[in-house]
């Protein structure tokens, strides 16, 4: 009897007491983490979309967690403690089946794109695994006013209406849209210079490649990165939604001062071979270096059979002075 | 066992007895919500996911193996010290080691070396429990083959030794920083949580449900569910284990993540090629239990007799 006592009263008040030293007593303590600078409550409506996201199992498949390692360094700046003070339920998630979603917000940053890609993810990503969320969608005959509908390419559009989202789907890419990672205190507005130092880049130019600085491993995987989920990976974007860069005037033009600058600030609306792209581009000048910026340029002058001379880094450094120098103008005359 | 006259305790009493008392903790714990928000709820999420393995599913297993494996054999298990030290460590390093599901998370450094250092530690008592059921099986091995509960229990015990050791491997920093966020870690998971709690369960109806009801169930029928969910289980694990792995490294290599989705393909293919003789091994076991209980009984002779005779 004095045994059963001993394994029904000490294990149980053993293990009740590692609970609360183990589960318990943190759960309290980090509960009571502060939120981090620029970390702000949810609107009503993103909160509301984080709602689907749990409700439709997205973190099954995706993290919210950036860690201090090498290959995390393409979803964002390491997770800090701060950066979850208004994430309950948790969503760090425990595998990475799709990408990270803590920067999304940032890095995919065109609304059109987002409801695109959770209609049919193979529309903007052919290769993707992701299951379409069409049943956030309705199909109607005609769009509402002040509901654009969602432009599906061709082959997985219904036959007849156009698809335009529910309150639901609106909620989530809202919600999707506001996962920014606010910038840490005494981190350069600048991005860091990533992989690729002024020393490495110049060793890589000094060994085979064709223009200064240019490393064409590197421009393919931060093409990959940053650019082909618009612009696709064939370089011919979507008609009528994402701008193609395959044959595209401004690539191929010899002076690369207009391409670098879309880059840097972004285009809102443009006309390539008679067909209009009413679209917004992001601005990437926070986003990627300068040697970044050249080996993307000169990945898309190189590639889908673009053949026009290519970039320096020294090129990308003049257009982001001027830029900055437009803006003190702009700022100055205000 | 509060009316028994005898001084000592069975192990598969200290074990169920404790993994059910153990349970009701975890759930109060993880249930109630008043005191987990943000990065405080990560933390709980952590202590849950792996206290729920380890004082839940962990001790009942083990319970099982404890009861069913002297019971099959007709001999006592080979050291009572080794199962009641393997009891006491067991719980009082694996509540610890939670927080080795979030490494290089923002969760407080200190908290994920102590998970990785107790992670280490549990070698202890899965080392321990696991020699403790293959000495009690030294030396009766070729009864196996005779004996398909026999044999799914062995399977268990192997998943047991396997899967745990794997899991304090997989806690290493330098090792999370290639599988972790991977399908590794679901292989891991279907190693431990099917390869040895599920055919423990397995193995544990099969000894003593026909003690109970009388009847049965076909040595053909125990056959193909043993092979289907062996094979199946098999295929899973390993398909899982070499694709995370090039996940993982496809990561580490700089590759555009999409990369890593289009390398799993064929690892997804043949995950759906286990995951389906799994699926079909458990059609056979619910008709098997179904000769078990309402059923008409096979004609099985018990292995106890069959043992006896073979040892007499």
């Amino acid at each position: 009897m004095k045994a059963l006592w001993l394994i029904i009263g000490g294990s149980t008040l053993i293990y009740a007491i590692l609970a609360l030293m183990m589960g318990v007593s943190p759960g309290i303590d980090l509960s009571h983490t502060p939120p981090g600078p620029n970390v702000n409550p949810l609107t009503p409506l993103e909160a509301e979309g984080r709602a689907v996201y749990v409700a439709n199992g997205c973190g099954y498949c995706h993290t919210q967690q950036v860690r201090p390692l090498p290959e995390d360094s393409v979803f964002g700046r390491p997770s800090a403690p701060g950066d979850f003070a208004y994430q309950t339920p948790e969503l760090l998630g425990s595998e990475r089946t799709g990408p990270d979603l803590t920067n999304v917000g940032a890095r995919q940053s065109s609304e059109v794109w987002q409801y695109m890609h959770l209609y049919e993810p193979r529309a903007v990503m052919p290769q993707s695994i992701m299951p379409s969320f069409n049943f956030l969608f309705r199909v109607v005959p005609e769009a509402p006013a002040g509901v654009a509908p969602v432009p599906v390419p061709k082959p997985y559009a219904p036959p007849q209406g156009v698809v335009i989202p529910t309150q639901k789907a609106m909620a989530l890419v809202a919600y999707l849209l506001s996962l920014k990672q606010p910038l840490l205190p005494g981190a350069a507005a600048q991005p860091a210079t990533t992989a690729i130092t002024p020393s490495a880049a110049h060793v890589v130019s000094a060994k085979s490649t064709p223009g200064p600085g240019f490393d064409s491993a590197k421009g393919a995987q931060l093409f990959s990165a940053n650019c082909a989920a618009c612009h696709q990976a064939t370089g011919e974007g979507i008609p009528g939604v994402f701008p193609p860069l395959k044959d595209n005037a401004v690539v191929n033009d010899p002076n690369p001062s207009q391409q670098i600058q879309v880059i840097l600030s972004g285009l809102h609306g443009t006309t390539i071979g008679g067909i209009a792209y009413p679209g917004q581009m992001p601005a990437f000048a926070s986003i990627l270096s300068d040697a970044d910026i050249v080996n993307i340029i000169d990945h898309e002058r190189s590639s889908w059979g673009n053949h026009a001379p290519l970039a320096t880094a020294a090129q990308v450094a003049a257009e982001r002075a001027k830029l900055k120098h437009w803006l003190e103008v702009i700022w100055n005359s205000t | 066992m509060a009316h028994r006259s005898t001084e000592d305790i069975y192990l598969s009493n200290w074990y169920t007895v404790g993994g059910v008392l153990w349970t009701c903790i975890i759930a109060i714990v993880a249930i109630l919500p008043w005191y987990q928000y943000g990065l405080g709820q990560v933390s709980v999420s952590g202590y849950f996911m792996h206290n729920a393995v380890g004082m839940w599913f962990t001790p009942l297993a083990l319970g099982i193996f404890y009861y069913a494996i002297p019971k099959v054999l007709s001999r006592p298990i080979y050291s009572y010290a080794l199962g009641v030290f393997a009891f006491w460590t067991n719980l009082i390093f694996y509540p610890i080691i939670g927080a080795h599901h979030f490494l290089f998370s923002p969760l407080p450094w200190w908290l994920q070396t102590t998970a990785i250092v107790f992670s280490v530690a549990m070698l202890v008592p899965v080392w321990g429990g696991s020699a403790n059921f293959l000495l009690t099986m030294r030396g009766r091995l070729r009864y196996m083959i005779h004996s398909y509960p026999l044999m799914f229990i062995f399977v268990g015990v192997v998943g047991y030794l396997v899967g745990s050791t794997q899991g304090t491997f997989e806690a290493f920093r330098s090792l999370q920083q290639v599988w972790h966020l991977t399908n590794f870690t679901v292989g891991h998971s279907h190693l431990t949580m099917y390869g040895f709690v599920t055919f423990a369960i397995w193995g544990g109806i099969y000894a003593l449900l026909p003690r109970a009801t009388g009847k049965q169930a076909s040595v053909l029928g125990m056959g193909v569910h043993f092979w289907l969910a062996l094979v199946g289980s098999f295929i899973y694990v390993i398909s899982l284990s070499i694709g995370g792995t090039i996940q993982g490294l496809d990561w580490i290599h700089d590759k555009p993540f999409i990369q890593s989705v289009v390398d799993m393909k064929p690892y997804y293919v043949w995950r759906g090629v286990g995951g389906l003789l799994m699926f079909l091994s458990h059609i056979v076991f619910a008709w098997n239990v179904w000769k078990m209980t309402y059923g008409r009984s096979a004609k099985t002779v018990p292995l106890a007799s069959k043992t006896a005779e073979g040892l007499t």
